[in-house]
């Protein structure tokens, strides 16, 4: 396992935790409970940038632990990274689909969405980005077999 | 001109060169063991540069370490 493919798991694992974190708040208090309660915005606001943190944290911790002089990534691993980027914006693209989709499903009578929505769209763009930058890793190495 | 395959000895040359590991190599020439792995079992062809790179540590020439075998058309 190259170090690259080290560090995506780990980042997937603070990935997935961190959006099931997200996720379990807003099913137990409502999305739409978001504009209303102050303390579950601070909640969410705290486990976004936890999030963030954990992930630059595991960045830097992984490079550590590998030593200064150890070769993190190389002409190969680059090549194979140069896919992620289509990964990560085909997985923003269907987020912001199923958004769509789910949106205009539920509120198409009322033929207006609540503030929230297009606040929750976007941070869930940014984590499907930084998920998939660990799972768009990991598939563009099973890939390269 | 048809399509080739790159072939290399570096197996051999590792071998030749006091067992050699894959990691002691791949620190020779700045790579991760796993592109090692990879040339090795011809998955990938490297950069010019690398191969330049995997030659002068062991100490011949690029042709030494790396063939072009063209296979016939058809």
């Amino acid at each position: 396992m190259t170090p690259q493919q080290k560090r995506a798991w780990y980042g997937l694992a603070i990935g997935i935790v961190w959006s099931l974190a997200l996720v379990a708040v807003f099913v137990a208090r409502g999305a739409t409970a978001f504009d209303q309660d102050a303390g579950m915005r601070a909640t969410v606001y705290l486990l976004f940038i936890a999030g963030i943190l954990a992930y630059v944290a595991m960045l830097y911790i992984t490079r550590w632990s590998m030593g200064k002089q150890a070769v993190v990534m190389d002409e190969r691993d680059r090549l194979i990274l140069r896919k992620v980027p289509v990964y990560q914006m085909f997985a923003v693209l269907m987020t912001l689909a199923a958004w769509a989709v789910a949106l205009s499903e539920v509120y198409q009578d009322q033929g207006q969405v609540p503030v929230v929505f297009p606040w929750l769209m976007f941070y869930s763009a940014i984590i499907v980005n930084i998920v998939f930058a660990s799972a768009g890793t990991l598939i563009a190495y099973w890939r390269a077999k | 001109m048809g399509t080739g395959e790159v072939t290399n000895r570096i197996r051999r040359l590792r071998f030749d060169h006091g067992e050699m590991t894959q990691q002691d190599l791949a620190s020779k020439v700045g790579c991760t063991r796993q592109t090692i792995i990879a040339l090795e079992q011809g998955k990938y062809v490297p950069s010019v540069t690398l191969a330049f790179q995997i030659a002068r540590a062991f100490g011949v020439t690029v042709e030494d370490v790396f063939q072009y075998e063209e296979s016939p058309e058809g």
